[in-house]
């Protein structure tokens, strides 16, 4: 009951009432006593009365004049302080707390000063450690992140129900089109996957945590991936596991093509062999026989020898176009082995930039070419040497010149003989020239003399700047069988899209010249995991559309058809809820290509000019300008009208539609949907 | 129109012996030397107009050979044709780039040898 009427009542309120009462109290006392002592005492009641009205009212004026002091000095001051202290337990106030205007309260403004300086300090700890921890987690991020995108082997980290958390650079070029919370199984025929982890499930349940292998080919089957697949376990709990993997097409290729060509060979030898034995046999054993008969037996021997050097002929040329590495080869750039050469002789040279990757031993190359320099300069009979290389097609020739005496190719035989390194034993100059399948000599050109090595040419390396920027996401929404519109809009993933057209009437026969979209997952939009194609629209691209969105008749022609494009479209939207500025008039274009497509874009829609019209004023503007200058996001004026421009724009512009509808309350996509059909009545008033 | 003269360098005799009988009878004078270091001494006895150099050859390379007859001033202007059993497209580069004219690999129809001959001392006669 008091704490009520304590809750109830504020503190001053509460002092004033309690001053009333004691001056009220103070009064009827006073009236009592007097009316108590005229009662026993008598006489005239005139002089009760007027004593009792000035006592009364005296004590009624003081009781009210201490209240106000109170009310002043202690009702107020307490309820600063209280508000003062409230303020900075709730927010992060560092301002020491006003001691002057609790002075009548003794020491309860130091009292609460000290709690707030113990409280700065505490906030101030905590945020220096937050800070440390925050800038240690930061270090390993990026330690991490450096890891696993430059990782030589193809790296996935998928969930336990196979959708794709991290994937590394490596397994972007291994799997393709790979992208965050896709399922594994759209780039990789899961079966031995699924297999190594049935495997590696029963091995965890006999509580041994191991890594199993798989050999699984890529999901449009031209690559065959060995790997190995090792689950993640935190609090005893599968939260997912890791696939280390690389590309063993070409080493299985090998095998099986030198298998072959090496069945084939000996057959190939043996049958003519057999006969031309025969042959002989026959022409020396019988020397009786009539001339025509003789003739004819030399002319099988010759048409069985034709054979014989058509076989090896072939078989020559084919056994040169099988790439067989038994020695590790990797990528290396030219310019490490140049300037490995450098550090290593101790003569100038000069070296040429270049960009150039060989696929090479990177050190038995330096260390071939480094002795070759020692040998060429021990007599001082050479100088002026130099380093560069020639392209030319699959092959970089690395070139080694020098001015003064020519080297014979007996004494480079004699150099080559020598062991390379101790490093790699016995292994010679020759051995590591015969595992790179090459060799070397010296020519003479106009410059000078010169050592030619031929190498096989590598794929340029990957620059950082080509790292997808957001590769990994461990915080994928669980995957939710049921209603897709009861799903919580932060657990879906979107495709944003845009379309550019020959005009603007689907149905008058206008068609798509460029589809772009951009794949939103876990709010964040991934702008590595693009669609971006030009589509041949089969047929003449009016000037004034040209001018609009830039893409003319000869940009489409060697382009996919709206078939191929819109499979491919189809397969990276799989999944997702698709998001369009104005997004009728882009599905129009779509949805009556659907019977040459094959497929069905049945995916949920959502329109950005509909929900800019839900959540903002009606009649004002949605278009994407509007609406990009509203949010404050930015087109590059060159970008505006490109369909990957326009699709940035409009993805940037609905992920923060998605905060603000969410700060209305609407959280599922149902409830999207159902804001949207509260506006299509603008769409008819809207002109597009 | 004088006899063109051949050397064939070849170790191995079979093959040797049945070239010199072709190369003979297509019309041509000739002399066969078994290693590198005969036949430099051969090449510096008698100037020959062609030579049909193998590659594996004992004491020298026709590598080798073929880089000393493209340095020297008086033997420059010999044809030289080479021919190997190794048979990959690094030993053919290489041969063309020490200075072969042509380069055969074994096994080869005699016919297309003796027509690369008198291809080469065709051209010979056309400068």
């Amino acid at each position: 009951m008091i704490d009520r009427l304590t809750t109830r009542l504020g503190l001053r309120l509460r002092f004033a009432l309690f001053f009333a009462a004691l001056g009220l109290g103070g009064a009827a006392l006073i009236a009592g006593s007097l009316w108590h002592g005229h009662a026993r005492a008598g006489g005239p009641a005139d002089g009760y009365v007027m004593a009792g009205a000035i006592a009364a009212f005296g004590l009624l004026g003081l009781a009210a004049w201490i209240g106000l002091l109170f009310d002043e000095n202690v009702a107020k001051p307490i309820l600063a302080l209280a508000s003062d202290l409230t303020t900075r337990a709730r927010a992060d106030v560092d301002l020491q707390i006003d001691e002057t205007q609790a002075r009548h309260l003794s020491t309860l403004a130091p009292a609460a000063n000290a709690i707030n300086a113990a409280l700065a300090e505490a906030r101030a700890a905590r945020q220096r450690a937050i800070e440390r921890e925050t800038a240690r987690i930061a270090r390993e991020k990026a330690l991490f992140e450096a890891l696993f995108r430059d990782l030589g082997e193809g790296a996935v980290v998928a969930t336990p129900d196979n959708r794709v958390m991290l994937y590394n650079r490596m397994a972007q070029e291994l799997l393709g089109e790979i992208g965050l919370d896709r399922p594994l199984s759209a780039f990789l025929r899961p079966e031995p996957v699924l297999d190594a982890l049935s495997r590696m499930q029963k091995a965890r349940v006999r509580g041994q945590i191991s890594a199993e292998t798989f050999l699984a080919a890529s999901a449009d089957g031209k690559r065959f991936l060995l790997g190995r697949v090792s689950p993640i376990i935190s609090d005893e709990e599968l939260s997912g596991h890791v696939l280390i993997f690389r590309d063993a097409t070409d080493d299985l290729s090998a095998h099986a093509h030198q298998d072959h060509l090496f069945n084939n060979l000996l057959e190939g030898v043996r049958r003519p062999a057999a006969t031309i034995g025969a042959l002989l046999d026959v022409l020396q054993s019988a020397d009786d026989l009539p001339p025509e008969s003789r003739a004819q037996f030399a002319k099988g021997i010759e048409d069985e020898v034709a054979r014989l050097f058509d076989c090896l002929a072939d078989m020559s040329a084919r056994h040169s176009a099988v790439k067989s590495n038994r020695w590790p080869m990797s990528p290396v750039a030219v310019a490490h082995i140049l300037d490995g050469v450098a550090a290593q002789v101790a003569v100038p040279l000069t070296l040429s930039e270049t960009e150039e990757m060989l696929l090479c031993d990177g050190f038995a190359v330096i260390t071939l070419l480094g002795a070759l320099i020692g040998h060429l300069v021990e007599e001082g009979t050479r100088d002026g040497l130099s380093l560069s290389t020639e392209t030319e097609g699959a092959e970089t020739r690395l070139l080694l010149g020098w001015q003064g005496e020519v080297v014979s190719d007996g004494q480079l035989t004699d150099w080559l003989r020598e062991p390379l390194s101790s490093a790699y034993g016995d292994y010679s100059g020759r051995d590591a020239l015969s595992a790179h399948q090459t060799d070397l000599w010296a020519e003479t050109t106009a410059a000078g003399h010169r050592i030619v090595l031929p190498l096989a040419a590598a794929a340029p390396r990957l620059r950082p700047g080509d790292a997808r920027p957001e590769f990994y996401d461990f915080n994928l929404p669980s995957a939710v069988a049921g209603d897709l519109a009861e799903r919580p809009l932060s657990d879906l993933s979107f495709v944003v899209f845009d379309t550019e057209t020959t005009g603007l009437s689907p149905r008058g026969g206008d068609e798509i010249v460029q589809i772009a979209g951009l794949r939103i997952v876990n709010g964040r939009i991934l702008r590595g995991e693009t669609f971006d194609t030009l589509v041949n629209p089969g047929r003449p691209i009016p000037a004034a559309s040209t001018r609009v969105h830039h893409i003319s008749d000869e940009m489409v022609q060697g382009a996919a058809d709206i078939v191929e494009a819109g499979r491919r479209f189809h397969d990276f939207c799989q999944g997702a809820v698709l998001v369009a500025h104005n997004a009728p008039f882009d599905l129009a274009f779509l949805r009556l290509k659907e019977q040459v497509i094959g497929r069905r874009f049945d995916n949920p829609v959502l329109c950005t000019v509909l929900m800019s019209a839900g959540l903002f004023d009606h009649s004002g503007q949605h278009t994407l300008d509007a609406l990009c200058e509203r949010f404050g996001v930015s087109i590059p004026p060159e970008a505006r009208h490109t369909a990957m421009g326009d699709t940035i724009a409009t993805a940037e512009v609905f992920v923060r539609m998605l905060g603000l509808l969410q700060a209305k309350g609407v959280t599922t996509l149902g409830g999207a949907i159902a804001e949207e059909g509260r506006m299509t009545r603008i769409r008819k008033a809207q002109n597009y | 129109m004088s006899e063109k003269t051949i050397l064939l360098v070849e170790d191995e005799d079979n093959i040797a012996l049945a070239l010199e009988h072709l190369i003979g009878r297509a019309g041509y004078r000739l002399r066969r030397v078994a290693s590198g270091n005969a036949a430099l001494a051969a090449l510096a006895e008698d100037h020959p107009d062609l030579v049909v150099l193998d590659v594996m050859l004992p004491e020298r390379s026709g590598y080798e050979i073929c880089q000393m007859i493209r340095r020297d001033a008086s033997l420059r202007d010999i044809k030289v044709l080479m021919m190997t059993a190794g048979g990959g497209e690094v030993e053919r580069r290489k041969g063309l780039a020490v200075g072969a004219d042509a380069f055969m690999t074994k096994p080869f129809a005699t016919s297309d040898l003796t027509a690369q001959i008198a291809a080469l001392l065709a051209g010979d006669s056309h400068d």
